[in-house]
């Protein structure tokens, strides 16, 4: 929400700002004007059936995602209420078993809310500089890789990084697709991915990651641990 | 808190149902009327719920112009982007006319007694000259939202905003002063 230090910033006053709302109000009284002159046409929209289910997935989705992070929190809870306990009790702790005890709870901070990476097993890439007005690229990757080669086709974007011998494929795409993966005798693992939900599939050595956000769907894959993948979909950045 | 946490969840749920309901049909209709493309005006809708639903709690009343308004503002200005987007189009021409305007911090003292019914006069000719201007500081000064905000809704940067308000205050003031068909 707004701050007055937000306002004052601007250099305008309470009652400019009060004549700008005021203004704001109108365009929403416009706006809703125009809907209800429009609203027979708008009755006569036929929604997809995709688009129904999309709505009852990300209800359903929303819904889950809250009761999660009310866990989380309570589980964050109960890590500081075990750290607080140590502390009284910090007379009958030898110093080794403090040590273990805080550096579990750094652990569990990194693993469950604040993801801090090592640098030194991994390379920072630039942006690639594709001939192409719009995309994502990964800026973190695991040491050894770099870009390679692109490739687009239709609304599909691949870009391709390699080490040499091994080969991490990086994909996305704008339209919805209905994909089909191998996961027999694989583990999947629902992640949030900067807050969208994402897929993480196991198979042997083989790590695939699948999400989206407002605009594109990503999919990564390479011989790569779960953590390095989870490093590379967070570290997307985009080139406008 | 499992209890109030999973009770907060249910309105909030209950709330998003609604606004599909209430407004999905509505919302695609703008959508469609911009990029002329069913398939991509339900993407933007979809992209337009996920916004809003980082801002609804269980205090939103789901059928009130405000709520409204503000899911047709996101809708539409998405459906610009990917408009924009596609035709590899940009405002160029009202910026450079937006261009024109003084670069004045103090605004006309006009603003601070327009009447009220001048106000709608107002906010559709600003609306005629740049929608997305109004639009952004419509949520800027009514809705109350930060730059920040405005940037993650509308899927542009922050400088972006920054620079359309800045304008769009500048355009109020000309407007008010009555060099409004001056381009």
């Amino acid at each position: 929400m707004r701050s007055d230090i937000e306002a004052a910033s601007d250099g305008i006053d309470i009652l400019q700002i009060a004549a700008f709302k005021a203004i704001g109000e109108a365009h929403i009284a416009n706006l809703i004007d125009d809907l209800e002159g429009a609203s027979d046409e708008a009755d006569n929209v036929q929604l997809s059936q995709s688009m129904e289910e999309w709505s009852k997935g990300f209800i359903a989705r929303k819904r889950g995602r809250r009761n999660r992070s009310a866990r989380l929190n309570t589980r964050k809870a109960a890590i500081f209420l075990l750290i607080l306990l140590g502390a009284f009790s910090v007379t009958t702790l030898s110093v080794e078993a403090i040590r273990v005890r805080l550096f579990e709870y750094i652990i569990e901070t990194q693993e469950k809310f604040t993801r801090i990476y090592r640098t030194d097993d991994h390379s920072m890439l630039s942006d690639p500089e594709l001939d192409i007005n719009h995309y994502y690229y990964p800026t973190i990757v695991p040491k050894g890789y770099t870009f390679k080669s692109y490739n687009k086709e239709a609304d599909i974007l691949s870009m391709y990084y390699s080490n040499g011998t091994d080969e991490i494929i990086f994909v996305q795409f704008e339209t919805a697709g209905d994909w089909n993966f191998d996961t027999e005798d694989a583990e999947i693992i629902e992640v949030p991915i900067n807050d969208y939900p994402g897929y993480l599939i196991l198979k042997g050595e083989r790590s695939m990651l699948f999400w989206h956000n407002d605009r594109n769907e990503f999919l990564i894959r390479g011989l790569i641990s779960a953590d390095d993948i989870l490093r590379i979909a967070e570290s997307m950045k985009e080139k406008k | 808190m499992f209890f109030l946490a999973a009770i907060e969840s249910d309105i909030v749920r209950n709330h998003l149902e609604e606004i599909y309901h209430l407004y999905a049909k509505e919302l695609n209709y703008v959508s469609h009327g911009i990029l002329r493309d069913y398939h991509e005006a339900e993407h933007i809708v979809q992209s337009a719920m996920i916004k809003v639903s980082h801002y609804i709690d269980e205090n939103t009343d789901v059928r009130c112009n405000r709520t409204r308004g503000l899911l047709v503002i996101i809708v539409r200005r998405l459906s610009y982007n990917v408009y924009n987007q596609r035709k590899r189009r940009s405002d160029v021409n009202i910026e450079d006319m937006e261009d024109h305007i003084r670069d004045d911090k103090a605004l006309s003292p006009e603003l601070n007694i327009l009447r009220l019914e001048d106000r709608k006069y107002v906010a559709k000719l600003m609306a005629s000259i740049n929608e997305s201007y109004m639009d952004i500081l419509t949520l800027k000064y009514m809705y109350e939202y930060s730059d920040k905000e405005i940037s993650d809704m509308l899927s542009i940067s922050e400088g972006n905003v920054r620079t359309k308000l800045s304008r769009a205050r500048k355009a109020c003031q000309r407007i008010i002063g009555g060099d409004q068909d001056e381009k």
